[in-house]
Formats: structure tokens, C-alpha cells, sequence
């Protein structure tokens, strides 16, 4: 009957990402609710996966050099056609 | 000029108008970077892939219907740019060892049964940096198909179906790969920190 009212722990882990992203029927939905409310392991479970995204994030973050742009806006500069471009046939090409 | 596409601002780059193409490259040239870096694994290609994909949305902006964001529709080029250089560098001479299939990783995804206390405060185990490493060796293991998930959805913050229509595969697909990639670095974080270990 508690497996019924609640889902397995493996149901859980499982579909986590469709409760996540709103996926799941009401009834699922209901079912993960009262599971993780009343599990603690898989409450924790949740807090883990969750954190995994987190810390990912923020060790991940990885900016490109921000020159780079500069650099692909002087080859679309070159490489377009320059009338197309806005610039006038051996003219330097314009940066804002 | 923000993120907004108004039909203003798609008449002007349609029209191919300096200003607003330059403000496009600008706005965009993180993410699509960003994607082929994570991909390539090589600062010089990625550029090179950037700078191909923006010419391809400048010579293709005909092409752009709508139905789409122009930033889906953009790192949609870029990933096909960026898939279609793997191919042709990689394919012999760059073969990674290691790497996880969809079996692998999900037998690593099942692994995680009893958590450790780490995600308070990770840096009391371990420096910035070998966090760093050790997750971006991690991203390194999975499929190039893999990673453009996580990349786009978790790191890009794109939702699941943006995500879905830039790498050209259904929502759930995006979902079932997702879920497997988070509870991988959950794994990998686990063993990381002293708990049940990820190994394949």
C-alpha cells in the first residue's frame, strides 16, 4: 500500500528529472512529493543532484578571453563581402 | 541593443547591417564558443569553428524562419560546425581513451548509493583548481553528444526543448541524457570527496 501511495526509491532516482521538469502526471507528481517528504535517503538524494549541477556550475564556468570577440568580428570583416559588410572597398574595416 | 529579436532588428541583420550584425556577434560569441571549446577541447579550433559559424549565419540569415530562437538557430550551426570538424581532425589522430558509452555511464549513474557530506563547503577537501580539473576531466569522459547537453542545458542555462533543437534530437532524449550526466558528476563528485566510488 506505502509503495503504491509513494513510489520505490528506484522510481524515484529514476524519473527525477521528468518531476524536475514538470513532466510527470498529477498522480506521479503526487506520489514523488510524498516520497521524498517522507524518505530521508532519497531527500538527500535529491539535495546531492541538485548540488552536483551547482558546483559544476560554478568550477565550470569557463569565460572565453574576451579578445576573441574582436577577432571573429575582423575575419566576418574580411570574409564578407564588404559592400555587405557596411565597408567601403579598401577601407579599414570599422569596430564600434 | 538587447537580446530581444524585434522584427527591427531582424530586418536589419537580414539586410545585413553592420551594426546590428557586430552587436549579434557580440552577444552570442560567448555561447557559441563556449559550445565548441567544450566539444574540441582546442582554443584555436573553437575559435576557428566561431568565427565559421558566425559567416554561416551572416551568409545563411535568408535561411533563419522563426521558428526558433536566432540564438537556438546559431549554436545550431555552431554544433553541426563543430561536430563536422571532429570528424574530419579527430577522427584518427585525437582518439580519446576512456570514453563512457551510454551502458558505461549508466551503470556509473547507479553506483551512487550512500552520499557524503561535500557540497557544503568543497573547497576545505580540495583547491579551486583541482575541482576544476577533475570536473573538466570528468565532462572530457562523455561522448561529444553527451556533453553539448550538459554544456547547452545545465552550463548554458538553455531549456530542454532549446536544447532539443539545437542538437537536433527529441526532448526526452535531452531529459534521459541530462539525468544521466548529473547523476554521473554526482558519482564522480562522490568518489571525489571519499564516498562509494564511480568507477565504470
Amino acid at each position: 500500500m506505502m509503495k503504491l501511495l509513494m513510489g520505490t526509491h528506484a522510481e524515484v532516482r529514476e524519473f527525477l528529472i521528468d518531476y524536475l521538469e514538470d513532466q510527470l502526471s498529477a498522480l506521479k507528481k503526487v506520489q514523488f512529493r510524498l516520497h521524498l517528504l517522507m524518505c530521508k535517503e532519497c531527500g538527500e538524494y535529491l539535495r546531492k543532484y541538485d548540488s552536483s549541477v551547482s558546483l559544476a556550475q560554478h568550477y565550470l564556468e569557463d569565460p572565453p578571453p574576451p579578445e576573441l570577440v574582436e577577432l571573429t568580428l575582423r575575419f566576418l570583416d574580411e570574409r564578407a563581402s564588404p559592400r555587405e559588410r557596411g565597408v567601403e572597398p579598401g577601407a579599414e574595416p570599422c569596430h564600434p | 541593443m538587447n537580446g530581444q529579436l524585434t522584427a527591427e532588428r531582424l530586418a536589419k541583420l537580414r539586410a545585413r547591417d553592420h551594426d546590428a550584425f557586430n552587436a549579434f556577434v557580440r552577444e552570442h560569441h560567448g555561447a557559441v564558443y563556449r559550445l565548441a571549446h567544450r566539444l574540441l577541447r582546442h582554443a584555436e579550433d573553437a575559435q576557428e569553428v566561431t568565427q565559421e559559424s558566425f559567416l554561416a549565419a551572416y551568409e545563411g540569415i535568408e535561411r533563419y524562419e522563426g521558428r526558433a530562437s536566432l540564438k537556438t538557430w546559431l549554436l545550431s550551426i555552431a554544433y553541426r560546425k563543430t561536430m563536422d570538424r571532429m570528424k574530419t581532425r579527430y577522427s584518427e589522430s585525437h582518439t580519446v581513451s576512456g570514453v563512457l558509452d551510454d551502458d558505461a555511464l549508466w551503470r556509473i549513474a547507479q553506483s551512487v548509493q550512500r552520499l557524503t557530506d561535500w557540497a557544503i563547503d568543497p573547497e576545505q577537501h580540495y583547491a579551486r583548481g583541482e575541482l576544476s580539473e577533475r570536473l573538466h576531466e570528468a565532462l572530457a569522459r562523455l561522448t561529444p553528444e553527451t556533453r553539448s547537453v550538459f554544456e547547452l542545458r545545465d552550463l548554458q542555462g538553455l531549456s530542454s526543448q532549446e536544447t532539443a533543437d539545437v542538437l537536433g534530437i527529441s526532448e526526452g532524449a535531452v531529459r534521459v541524457r541530462l539525468h544521466r550526466v548529473r547523476q554521473y558528476l554526482m558519482a564522480e563528485l562522490q568518489s571525489l570527496f571519499g564516498g562509494k566510488g564511480a568507477q565504470p
